[in-house]
């Protein structure tokens, strides 16, 4: 039920609040959730909806995805050491 | 003499399952980039309309909020300044009025006289929301936008349409950071000018070429497409070239309502 309520808010910031705030929300939601895959699928909403290609040489669209990824495999790793008890 | 194990252990590691799974999803990503990056943005654009018009309700309500605790003082110096600017854009606006008559004229005598459609659009998405210092606005294919068509505040050239969609449009924004655009200036020198975000722009040049602030910038594709005016520049005495800086004279952030220019 909290995870379907974090959805639902993160779904809305991306389009309400500023890039920085839906950024910073997922990344918590992905440290205090486990396998929080929806945090991909935002991610690359947010590159859907507002991104050009990045670099002049090369046309890349989907860098907060890639970061998003990243970081999902970083958190991962990270949940092996650091244990997060917001919800238990 | 060695003896196998009764059950065999496996020496090889799987992979853990979040890190398959995220790795598929960066190899579609990849994919998707380079085959079809704007297959599913017509979509998203679809669903996040209604959304995007809830976001510019949200923001009134906290700008009108904030500015219920402003101090009186600060009230009565800002409706000062305001009365002030006022009257002097009412001035420059009857100047402006007889310019563009007798551009129109010029135009019309050089048989420069294109079919020009001016599309009025909404902002519903600004750069705070957008990482990439993007707009939407809400007018698309449906009302006749087409890519690459110039996008105008209030006569000022901001950018130029990135991706159309049915409903809505991104507007790619001249002054994003690292981007170069052709321009003009003081009516005479093209030269290259790049984003550094915000509505501010850079050009460097080599220092013999005279500069002074006021300078007017245009956009080198269209001929009236006033991008600011130039606000300070450095020169240091060991470099040969110059830093021009200038920037466009409104709030980006601020931005509601825009002028597409579609020149069938």
């Amino acid at each position: 039920m909290i995870r379907l309520l974090v959805d639902i808010i993160l779904f809305l910031s991306i389009f309400i609040f500023p890039w920085w705030i839906s950024l910073f929300l997922i990344l918590f939601s992905i440290l205090i959730f486990d396998n929080f895959y929806e945090s991909l699928i935002f991610a690359f909403f947010i590159d859907s909806a507002y991104s050009f290609s990045l670099f002049s040489n090369i046309n890349f669209f989907f860098g907060m995805s890639i970061f998003v990824s990243i970081f999902f495999v970083f958190s991962y790793y990270m949940k092996r050491i650091v244990e997060f008890n917001f919800f238990k | 003499m060695n003896y196998l194990f009764k059950n065999k252990k496996s020496t090889i590691k799987k992979l853990p399952k979040p890190f398959l799974l995220v790795s598929i999803f960066i190899v579609i990503i990849i994919l998707l980039n380079f085959l079809a990056p704007h297959a599913l943005s017509e979509t998203v654009h679809w669903v996040g309309y209604p959304f995007w018009f809830l976001g510019g309700s949200v923001r009134d309500i906290v700008y009108n909020t904030s500015n219920f605790f402003k101090t009186k003082n600060s009230l009565i110096s800002e409706n000062k300044f305001l009365r002030e600017k006022n009257t002097e854009l009412k001035t420059n606006l009857l100047n402006q009025e007889i310019i563009i008559k007798e551009n129109k004229k010029l135009n019309e005598i050089l048989n420069r006289n294109k079919n020009k459609n001016i599309i009025l659009g909404y902002v519903i998405s600004w750069p705070p929301s957008s990482p990439y210092d993007t707009l939407v606005i809400d007018v698309g294919a449906d009302h006749g936008v087409e890519k690459k068509d110039k996008v105008f505040f209030n006569g000022l050239v901001v950018g130029e349409i990135y991706d159309v969609f049915n409903r809505t449009s991104l507007v790619y924004l001249f002054s994003t950071s690292g981007s170069k655009v052709n321009v003009i200036l003081n009516e005479k020198t093209p030269v290259i000018a790049e984003g550094i975000g915000g509505g501010n722009f850079i050009i460097k040049l080599p220092k013999d070429i005279d500069v002074n602030s006021g300078d007017k910038i245009l956009l080198a594709d269209t001929a009236t497409g006033l991008m600011g005016s130039v606000e300070y520049v450095e020169t240091k005495p060991s470099d040969a070239f110059q830093n021009v800086f200038f920037r466009s004279p409104f709030n980006i952030f601020e931005i509601k309502e825009v002028q597409v220019l579609n020149e069938k």
